[in-house]
This record gives structure tokens, C-alpha cells and sequence, in this order.
């Protein structure tokens, strides 16, 4: 039973992946893709395929696996089912420092845009932990959502002044703050791709802790969990996926949110079996969203935001009205 | 029980930050150039400047301001909490999604508008009222819980932009291009037809809130205690909702929506002059247009001769006073 | 002063499919301190709520000096009948006085400030309560029983002669809460004020009622004087415990010891 879930799951993604390939503004028959792929003549439509499609859609999974992946370790450690890198201000965080390091020090490397992105990411994802800490429990799960969207929103408006202020070097940032699969540059793509990869795996050891933490702080503490470092270390990962997500893709929300919540849906609260689900989900989830974005409103492209609004906001009014939130976690 | 200085201080800074306002521009004109020409007198070519270049758009600024603070008094108000605000409630972004689509339905083939541009703000205050009452019906019994009122807010507001955008794309070109300029919220074309038509319905909704004002007090007692006083909840609440909507559709209109003006202003509004309605109806109108014209003076001045966007400023401020009341209200309980 | 009356005739209330409040009849009388007892989820607050109109009922009427309850306007209904809810809420910064002045809105003039009349009333009702040393007090500055004192001070100012409360004990030390009750029992002594009170301490109920309506599961089961309807049978069926009735020297009312 489990086991068949995941293969059907795998196998809806590689489809859509593979659809994705097919789709867009031209429609491509299974032949001219397979042809494409293996054969490539150099013609405008190999190029498409191979210089376009095939990028976007590697982004759109390996950025919907990984935000996915974050909102599960952030939801685990918040004990929170609203809690994402979008809506806690994390990506906001990520493209703040990437935007105060690219316009005011000049920086372009990919390594250090990369390491100022995690810094952002971590430097909210703490202030939003020291702010749980010091209400020892008396924060309710929706009450720190909307310190995370209101700092986002700060983060927001800052972001706003600098590219007015910076209008020259920050035209190049401006496509990329907007957030989307397309278009990306691919060198990120191969350089942080993988690293995001590696970090969905190893999360997956942490599930049996997870579990316990789960049950509540002192029943986990009992279990011989270290509570304290077990966060951390959670959030430290949960942060750099977000981060990374975002170096990639620009500041992507809703995804971290829709699919754990889906993968819970289907298979209960066992981590051990939402790992794998949670970042099969978001990345099938990453590259429908990409695929509509093509299609919805063709000839032109849909913002991925917009996309992932329409499906995650009625996702996010269900999960508000559950009436455990108000209560303290 | 008013406390005076409260009463007589926003009328003031918001005098000084007018005359501020008329002075900054490409060419910056002193408080008794501006001074004079507002009274008529002084140079002509002052006069020009000032009458038919910037005294429009200080108007509309103030008037923007004005309005949203009062919207956010009145949801304040009707939910039972400081922490209430149009933007949050969805109802700022729902008014782009009735602007967007009037200029998608009421367009004909050669792009033009098939009915005149003066029905905009209708139809701002249409979709408006359609988010504000969809979060409220989602929100259903949880209105009394107002940091889940808001959630839903965020989660329709994300909705609404989600629809903006994707609606921008459909239409062809020449809407898109008037709904972008619309949306980015701009007062820097403004005219006096704006301002008249905004300052008519600002001043109508004032004229009825203080017909008002007793129902304003009554709500600050729980539902129950209020009906048990002889108010009729409901209805009362339904009327000052409906005020708060055509005035953030009256504001986002004409200027667009400027972020937590109204969640801040209503709260320094009450902290100056206390909780009744009488005094804060006078009070909030003129903090909020201190605020609007306070940031827009600083956003043009920061980065002379760049402009930042009056939004940004405002939510600089706003964001962390917003932290500030939640962790109050924590703290509290 | 007009003799205001509150009737429930045979009033059937439910939230879903089974009633919560069956076939109710009362006659509250004018002129004493009428308490409503019952085990938790009895009806008893349901009962307030119909009485009161908030509620609607399914079946029956409620009739306040013969007229439909829900068919008044909402201002004749607030001046003939004033009502405390088990836990009032206003902002934590409103004055006493302020408070106590929103009980005028059934009887002041809409457009017009306070007027000669109102400020006398509120005045009354902020000494009757003895609130009157804490009127510019801000609610968060006061006790919980000042607080009580000063709802029910917002509640007399409506000048209503016929007035309810849902557990106005609540929440009070044993010392506030008789104080309240004493509060409610000098309104009917001295102002002739018809009472009705939801009372959860039996033995308040006890020292202080005239009348008393005893509820359970959604019946009204026993009604009447308090000597003639509260017995030791009565409350030990009521609440499914042996209740046991002692003396102290020199009071008339027994108290009572549930075991």
C-alpha cells in the first residue's frame, strides 16, 4: 500500500515532467521530443526544447521538492501546518540579502549570492524561532503566521526602496524577484540543483525524532531526543532549501504549504512516509503550476505566482479553519 | 474626557506637512512663497505651479489618507480589534479585481472604454465589497477571533492578486497598460476632478459616520452586551462595514492602496484622543492624511530627485508597529 | 411604577435537531430576585437567551408587558428589559464612566450629547454600585468585582425594570460574589427592580433569592417561591447528589452541603 502510493506518485511525476516537454506555446509530439533529446539537429525547435523546456522544468522540480521539503521541516518544528518559507517571511528574507549584496557590494559570484541568501534565510527563520521561544507557547500557530507575513511585508518594502533607489543594477534583479521557473539562469541550476537534491535526502533520516517532537517537546525530550539541537539542525536545513529555492527561482510561495498539506492528506502524519511524498508532490505541484502558466492565458505567461496563489490560497482558507490553530501549540 | 492637545495636534502637523508638500517638486518653493500663493497672492507663475500642478495631488494624497484611516477606524471597530486594517481584510486587492474587470468588460474592440472612466470607482467599491464579504463569510463565527479574520484576509488578498495578474494578461495591451498604471497607485497625475469626486464621498461618509457616532461607541461592548442596550448589532455593523469598503474603494481608486495607513492611523488616532467615536472620527482622518503626506514628503525626499514608492515608506513604519500590537495582544491574551 | 412582566408560554428552543430548551413556561415576578439553577448544560443560559429575544424560539412565545419580545424595536425592548452576558467585553482602556454611559443608548438622544437627565442616571447607577470614587478608572485598572460592579452600574443606568444576569458571579472570590449578590438583592429592595440571575453557587442561590426556577435537561422541572420550591429531595434530584440542608443561628435560610 505504501509502497504503491509512492511508485504512483513517481510515476505522475515523471509524466508531468515529461508533458512538460510536449507543452506550450508550440505543441510538440512525443516523436519531435524523443528526437530532440537524443538526436538534436539545432533547430529552432531543439532549442526550445533542450535550451527551454528542459530547464524549466528540471527548476520546477527541484524548487517545488525543496520548498515543499522546507514547509514539511518548518511545519515539523513549529508544530505549525501554516508554516513556509513564503508566508514566515523566509524568502523575503533570502531575496532581501541577495538584493542588498548584488546592488550595494557589487557581489555577482554564485557562491557568495548563494552563502548571502542562506544568511537572510537564517536570519529570519531565527528571529521567527527566538520569537516562539520567548512566548513559550503562548504564540497560536495563526498568530506567528502573521508575524511572518508581516515581516515579509517589511522585507518587502525595503526591497522596494532599494530597487527604486538602485534602478540601474537592479533592471537584471527585477525578473528575477518576480519569481518563476522560466528563463532561469542555467549555471545556478547545475550548481544548486544538486545541493538541493542532497539536502531533501538528508532530511529524511531526521523522521523518526520528528515523529517524536510531534508528540509534544517534554514527550520527545523523554523519548531521548535533544530537542534544542533537533530544531536547529531542522531549521538549518529547512532554511537553506529555501534559500537555494530561491537563488534559483526567486522567492516562490504557497508551495511549502500545499504540499505537505497534500501529502498529509494521503498518508497521515508518519513522517518517515512524508518525506518522500511532500517532495514528490511539490515537485509534480512545481511543474503543473509551470505548465499552466504556459497554457492559461497563452499566448502569454502567467506569473508562477499568481499560479500558485489561486491554488494555495482556498488551500490555506481550509487549513485556517481548523480549529486547533487557536489554540497554543 | 477628549483630551485637547490630542484634538488640536494632527490638524496642525498636517497643516505644516501640507505646506512641505507644495514646496517640493523640481523646484522647491518656501512655506511663505506656498503661503501666498495659497491665499492668492505672490508671484504668478507660483500661483500656476501650485494651483494646477501640486496642489492637486497633496489634495488627493490627503484625501487617500483620510479615507483609509477612516476605513480602518470603522473595521477596527466593527471586528473589535486594533489590529484590523483594509489591506489585511483582502478589501484593497479586492478592489483591483473589480478594476481590472470593469476594464476588461467595458471595453470594445479598438480598446477603447465603452462607458466612462467615472464608473471605475463603482466598480472598485463592487469588488471590494465582494472580498470584504466573502472573508467575512469564510471567517463566519470567527470574526470575534480576529488574528484568524485576518489569515483568511491574507489568504483572499494572496487570491485577488493571483486573479489581477492573470486577468492583466488576458486583456490586450492598452487595458493592461491602464490597469498597471491604476494598480502601481500613483496620485502623480492627478486632477481636480479626483479630488473633488473623492473629497464628495469622503465628506458624505464623514457627515453620516457622525450621525453615527453613537452606534461607533455602542460596538466597542461585546456583541451580546451591545444588543442588550437597545443597538441593533447587525445591521449596525453591516452599515459601517459598507462605509469602510467605499471608502478604501474611494481611496484605492484615486491613489491606490497605500499599505497599513489604515491600521496604523486609527491606533495613534486612539491613543491621542481616547476611544469615542465623536472625537476620533475628527482625530483619525487628519493622522492618517499626516501619515500619507508625511511618507510621500519623505519618499521624495530621500533620494532626491528619485521618487520611492509612498507604499514602501508607509509599510517600513506599519510592519513593525503591526508586530508591535501583535505581541501585545499576546502578552495579553 | 408600571408592573413589567416577563412570560415564557410553552417556549421550545433548538440549535440543531434536539432541543435544548423544551416547553418552557415561566412567569418572572415583577418586584423579586428570581434565580435559575441546573446542573451544567440544563438550558439555563438558553433560557436567558430567548428571554431575552437574542434567541429566537422554535415554538411558543415570549411576551415582555404582553408584546411579542422579538417583534419590539430593539430601544423599547432595551428600555423595558436590561441584560448582563456571562462575560461582558469592552476595550481594557474604557472608563468607568464611559462605560456605565453606553447603558444611555436606549434612552438618550441620537444626535445629541448627554443630556441633564442621563448624566443624572448614569450618576445614580455609579453610586447605587458604589463605583462612583472609581468613575474615570479605566476597566484594566479595577478588581474583578469592581469590575462586575461596574457592568452591572452600565446595566442600571438603562433604567430598564426588569433586569438579567447570566452567572453574574462568575469568576468572582466568594467575598465579591456575595457583595454582588447583596448589590442585586438591595436593587430589589430599594429600587423594585424584577431581577433574574443564572446562578451556578447553589448556596447563593440559597442566602439571596426570592424566587427560583430549577432546570434540567432543558426542562424548567420546579418553579416557585424559594421555601416552597427548593427542598433537599428537589436538589438531590437536580444535580444526582445527596444535598443536605444546615443552619446557622440567627439566619432564616438554610445553606447547603451537596455530598
Amino acid at each position: 500500500m505504501m509502497r504503491s502510493g509512492l511508485f504512483w506518485l513517481a510515476l505522475l511525476t515523471g509524466l508531468l515532467a515529461l508533458a512538460s516537454l510536449h507543452l506550450g506555446l508550440r505543441f510538440y509530439t512525443p516523436a519531435q521530443v524523443f528526437l530532440a533529446l537524443t538526436q538534436p539537429d539545432g533547430s529552432a525547435d531543439d532549442l526550445i526544447i533542450t535550451g527551454l523546456r528542459v530547464p524549466r522544468t528540471l527548476v520546477a522540480l527541484v524548487v517545488g521538492a525543496g520548498l515543499a521539503t522546507s514547509g514539511l521541516l518548518m511545519q515539523a518544528v513549529f508544530r505549525n501546518p501554516l508554516a513556509e518559507p513564503g508566508l514566515l517571511g523566509v524568502n523575503a528574507g533570502a531575496s532581501f540579502a541577495v538584493v542588498v549584496g548584488f546592488a550595494f557590494f557589487g557581489i555577482s559570484s554564485l557562491t557568495a549570492l548563494s552563502l548571502l541568501a542562506l544568511g537572510g534565510a537564517v536570519a529570519v527563520t531565527a528571529a521567527i524561532f527566538a520569537l516562539v521561544a520567548s512566548f513559550r507557547g503562548a504564540l497560536t500557530p495563526v498568530s506567528l503566521i502573521l508575524a511572518g507575513v508581516t515581516l515579509a511585508a517589511f522585507l518587502g518594502a525595503l526591497t522596494q526602496v532599494l530597487v527604486v533607489i538602485d534602478e540601474g543594477t537592479m533592471e537584471a534583479l527585477l525578473f528575477w524577484l518576480a519569481g518563476g521557473f522560466a528563463d532561469r539562469d542555467t549555471a545556478i541550476l547545475w550548481a544548486l540543483g544538486p545541493v538541493i537534491v542532497l539536502l531533501v535526502v538528508l532530511a529524511a533520516p531526521s523522521a523518526k525524532a520528528l515523529d517524536a517532537l510531534a508528540t509534544g517537546e517534554t514527550t520527545a525530550s523523554a523519548l531521548g531526543v535533544d530537542v534544542f539541537r533537533l530544531r536547529l539542525l531542522i531549521l538549518g536545513l529547512a532554511s537553506a532549501l529555501a534559500a537555494f529555492g530561491v537563488v534559483i527561482a526567486g522567492p516562490v510561495g504557497f508551495l511549502g504549504l500545499v504540499a505537505p498539506h497534500l501529502a498529509r492528506q494521503m498518508t497521515g502524519l508518519d513522517h518517515a512516509r512524508l518525506f518522500p511524498r511532500t517532495a514528490l508532490i511539490g515537485a509534480s505541484l512545481g511543474v503543473l503550476a509551470d505548465i499552466a502558466t504556459r497554457l492559461v492565458v497563452a499566448p502569454g505567461e502567467a506569473p508562477i505566482t499568481a499560479m500558485l496563489a489561486l491554488v494555495g490560497a482556498p488551500i490555506l482558507v481550509v487549513l485556517i479553519r481548523d480549529r486547533r490553530l487557536t489554540t497554543g501549540p | 474626557m477628549t483630551r485637547q492637545p490630542g484634538m488640536i495636534a494632527p490638524p496642525l502637523i498636517l497643516g505644516l506637512l501640507t505646506v512641505m508638500a507644495i514646496g517640493i517638486g523640481s523646484s522647491w518653493i518656501g512655506p511663505p512663497r506656498v503661503l501666498a500663493a495659497l491665499f492668492g497672492a505672490g508671484a504668478e507663475m507660483d500661483q500656476v505651479i501650485i494651483w494646477t500642478l501640486r496642489l492637486p495631488r497633496v489634495c488627493l494624497a490627503i484625501l487617500a489618507g483620510a479615507a483609509l484611516a477612516l476605513a480602518g477606524l470603522l473595521l477596527q471597530r466593527v471586528v473589535r480589534n486594533p489590529i484590523a486594517s483594509p489591506s489585511v481584510l483582502g478589501i484593497v486587492d479586492g478592489a483591483a479585481v473589480g478594476v481590472v474587470l470593469f476594464l476588461w468588460i467595458w471595453s470594445d474592440e479598438a480598446n477603447a472604454l465603452t462607458v466612462s472612466i467615472h464608473w471605475l470607482p463603482l466598480a472598485a467599491t463592487l469588488g471590494a465589497g465582494c472580498f470584504a464579504l466573502l472573508v467575512l463569510v469564510l471567517a463566519g463565527r470567527d470574526v470575534v477571533q480576529p488574528a484568524r479574520l485576518i489569515l483568511y484576509g491574507i489568504a483572499m488578498a494572496a487570491l485577488a492578486k493571483a486573479l489581477v495578474m492573470v486577468l492583466i494578461i488576458l486583456g490586450p495591451v492598452y487595458r493592461a497598460s491602464t490597469a498597471l498604471i491604476w494598480l502601481a497607485g500613483s496620485v502623480h497625475a492627478a486632477h481636480w476632478d479626483d479630488v473633488v469626486i473623492l473629497g464628495v464621498v469622503l465628506a458624505v461618509v464623514l457627515v453620516a459616520l457622525v450621525l453615527l457616532r453613537l452606534r461607533m461607541d455602542q460596538i466597542l461592548l461585546d456583541d451580546v452586551s451591545a444588543g442588550a442596550t437597545g443597538l441593533s448589532v447587525a445591521a449596525s455593523k453591516g452599515l459601517l462595514l459598507s462605509f469602510a469598503v467605499v471608502l478604501t474603494a474611494g481611496a484605492v481608486s484615486f491613489a491606490g492602496g497605500i499599505a497599513f495607513v489604515g491600521l496604523i492611523a486609527p491606533n495613534i488616532a486612539r491613543a491621542l484622543v481616547g476611544l469615542r467615536a465623536g472625537a476620533l472620527l475628527w482625530a483619525t482622518p487628519f493622522v492618517g492624511a499626516a501619515l500619507v503626506l508625511g511618507a510621500d514628503n519623505l519618499a521624495r525626499i530621500v533620494a532626491f530627485p528619485l521618487e520611492l514608492p509612498t507604499g514602501a515608506i508607509t509599510a517600513l513604519i506599519g510592519a513593525p508597529y503591526f508586530l508591535f500590537l501583535l505581541v501585545r495582544q499576546v502578552r495579553h491574551g | 411604577m408600571v408592573e413589567h412582566a416577563l412570560v415564557l408560554d410553552d417556549v421550545t428552543f433548538s440549535y440543531g435537531e434536539s432541543p435544548v430548551l423544551r416547553r418552557a413556561s415561566q412567569t418572572f415576578t415583577p418586584g423579586r430576585l428570581t434565580a435559575i439553577c441546573g446542573p451544567n448544560g440544563s438550558g439555563k443560559s438558553t433560557l436567558l437567551g430567548v428571554a431575552t429575544g437574542q434567541l429566537a424560539a422554535r415554538e411558543g412565545r415570549v411576551l415582555l408587558d404582553g408584546k411579542d419580545v422579538r417583534g419590539l424595536a430593539h430601544k423599547a425592548r432595551a428600555q423595558a428589559m436590561a441584560m448582563l452576558p456571562q462575560s461582558p467585553d469592552a476595550p481594557a482602556e474604557l472608563q468607568v464612566r464611559d462605560l456605565v454611559a453606553l447603558g444611555r443608548y436606549a434612552r438618550r438622544r441620537p444626535l445629541a450629547s448627554l443630556s441633564a437627565e442621563d448624566l443624572g442616571a448614569i450618576d445614580t447607577a455609579l453610586a447605587a454600585t458604589e463605583v462612583s470614587d472609581l468613575a474615570d478608572r479605566a476597566l484594566s485598572d479595577l478588581s474583578g468585582g469592581q469590575r462586575q460592579r461596574a457592568w452591572i452600574a452600565m446595566v442600571l443606568a438603562q433604567e430598564a425594570p426588569l433586569i438579567l444576569l447570566d452567572e453574574p458571579t462568575n469568576h468572582l472570590d466568594i467575598a465579591h460574589a456575595v457583595e454582588t449578590m447583596t448589590l442585586l438583592q438591595r436593587l430589589v429592595a430599594e429600587q423594585g427592580k424584577t431581577v433574574v440571575a443564572v446562578l451556578h453557587d447553589i448556596n447563593l442561590m440559597a442566602s439571596h433569592a426570592d424566587e427560583v426556577v430549577l432546570m434540567q435537561d432543558g426542562e424548567i422541572v420546579a418553579s416557585g417561591a424559594f421555601e416552597d420550591t427548593v427542598t433537599e429531595a428537589a436538589l438531590s434530584s437536580l444535580y444526582g447528589r445527596a444535598c443536605v440542608f444546615g443552619q446557622v443561628p440567627g439566619r432564616e435560610r438554610p445553606f447547603i452541603v451537596v455530598s
